[in-house]
């Protein structure tokens, strides 16, 4: 299985100091890979930094073989890197269809159908919305139109900064279900998240960061069964080498 | 009473299309542009070097200009606001002071303060329901009612205009969604500027042709685009009407110099009671 996704020596933030300090991810093609750890960890400065909103300050991104470090968001995001961010991730003054065909025009969809048909199969109750402001939706129904939004071009890989955050566990659950639907239809996954049991539920591996640093990473059904696994997301990391 | 009222509708219907360039430009870059007067006072000068000077008829003049302009103010752009991109809106807003006072002057410098205006043949005003109007009042209704639909058809049914609304909502996202964020930043200018052009021609028919020409709407047009809520293209329109008419109405009550004061009280009433105006969206700070 080849790597889609790598970082080597990463180092990343915002003003003066770095957040990342030295990551180095692998992510393979077809798999799930959920990112947790503590608040402040990293985990998001990652995922933006992957997407082309922050600079990466040193290290390398290697996307589909090629360093994309000085490629634009937009660039990357034609290239087949989407990414939903965990707030403000529909367009609220646009309606849900012209979220969906805005998406599509700008990420390279060309002339074709808005979604490709078996990622449309998701999604059933769009249709009957795409008239509604997306700002209108409820929470459920705005996170489900963020993710059909990145899925209108079938990127290579979807990155979602905790996409299930301020979900009832029902509408969580639902979520977590299309992500997996999604993986199992041929696109790899990196989340970030911060209901970690249901994630790691859907996952293949676990990357664990605290302090900016790569802790540790194992196959997701491990962690799963481990009895630190609340310590591992909250910050207590002492044990975990 | 009526004839007052449709005064203020004319007036009014003259301010839309700068009402809208100023709220456009707000939408996407998120600051005020003070520099829109000196903009129209210049568009309408290259207007009437091609008019009254070269003879060219006022329309093929008004599109040629308009569309220069348009280029002009992408330059205008990459000169002096892009450098300053990130900067906060009160280094662009000072900046949009400054790029004003250098046009105005540059307009005053070429042409003097000496009042001008277009060659355009005069033609009798007719009656309508008792109401006295002419050609040109006429001809600034039908082009900015024209302007308008084209503004909404191209916000509502193009890709670019699509792709304005979506980075005046949230310009971070816009990026992870493919869009080139200064490619629209261009295609905004671009129509800020032809908006502007066809504004200073309105505002030169309407009035004479003088470098202080386009300034003095300033008030007015900040007035009805923060009365309709900045970011509103619709709003923009209605807000402008509304100035327009109330202003005008004033005069039946007050001395007309002081009609001013109508967009002063409207800035001021919005900012205490709906600071987004009639028809903008809150503003978050992220």
């Amino acid at each position: 299985m080849s790597t889609v996704l790598s970082t080597n020596g990463l180092h990343s933030g915002y003003g003066a100091g770095d957040i990342l300090k030295g990551i180095d991810l692998a992510l393979d093609e077809g798999r799930i890979l959920t990112l947790i750890g503590p608040n402040g960890s990293g985990k998001s400065t990652l995922v933006k930094t992957l997407a082309g909103l922050l600079e990466a300050r040193q290290g390398d991104v290697l996307f589909a073989g090629e360093r994309v470090n000085g490629w634009s968001p937009p660039r990357r995001v034609k290239g087949g890197l989407a990414y939903v961010p965990q707030e403000y991730n529909v367009f609220r003054n646009l309606t849900v269809l012209e979220n969906l065909r805005i998406s599509h025009e700008f990420m390279g969809g060309g002339r074709g159908e808005l979604l490709p048909a078996d990622l449309a199969a998701l999604f059933p109750d769009l249709p009957s919305r795409y008239a509604t402001l997306a700002g209108n939706l409820s929470g459920g129904e705005r996170q489900m139109l963020a993710l059909a939004c990145a899925l209108t071009v079938r990127p290579k890989v979807l990155m979602l900064d905790e996409i299930s955050a301020g979900l009832s566990p029902l509408l969580g659950n639902a979520i977590f279900k299309t992500v997996k639907s999604i993986n199992a239809r041929g696109v790899t996954v990196l989340m970030v998240e911060q209901n970690a049991i249901e994630a790691l539920g859907i996952s293949d591996v676990c990357m664990v960061l605290a302090g900016g640093r790569v802790r540790f990473c194992a196959p997701a059904s491990e962690v799963l069964g481990r009895d630190d696994l609340h310590s591992l997301y909250l910050g207590d990391t002492r044990d975990t080498a | 009473m009526l004839q007052t009222a449709f005064n203020g509708l004319i007036s009014g219907v003259i301010m839309t299309l700068p009402a809208l360039a100023v709220t456009l430009l707000f939408g996407v870059l998120k600051f005020p542009n003070f520099a829109v007067g000196a903009m129209m006072t210049c568009a309408a000068y290259l207007v009437f070097a091609l008019n009254a000077q070269l003879g060219w008829p006022l329309s093929a003049a008004t599109v040629l200009v308009a569309v220069a302009f348009g280029g002009a103010c992408i330059l205008l752009d990459q000169v002096t606001f892009r450098p300053l991109r990130g900067r906060g809106a009160i280094t662009l807003m000072v900046a949009s002071l400054g790029l004003g006072f250098i046009l105005e002057n540059f307009a005053r410098f070429a042409y003097g303060n000496t009042a001008r205006s277009f060659a355009i043949e005069l033609a009798r005003p007719f009656r309508f329901l008792d109401i006295r109007m002419n050609r040109e009042q006429m001809l600034t209704f039908a082009v900015s009612a024209a302007a308008m639909v084209a503004m909404w058809l191209l916000l509502t049914r193009t890709p670019v205009g699509r792709a304005m609304r979506a980075v005046a909502d949230n310009p971070q996202l816009a990026l992870v969604r493919g869009i080139e964020s200064e490619r629209i930043i261009r295609w905004t200018w671009f129509i800020t500027g032809m908006l502007l052009a066809v504004g200073g021609v309105l505002i030169g028919m309407d009035r004479a042709l003088e470098p202080p020409m386009g300034s003095n709407y300033v008030v007015g047009v900040f007035g009805a685009a923060i009365l309709g809520g900045l970011g509103s293209p619709f709003g923009a329109f209605v807000g402008a009407l509304l100035i327009g008419v109330a202003s005008e109405l004033s005069t039946l009550v007050m001395p007309p110099n002081y009609r001013i004061g109508i967009p002063l009280a409207a800035i001021a009433l919005v900012l205490v009671f709906r600071p987004q105006g009639l028809f903008g969206q809150p503003y978050i700070r992220k």
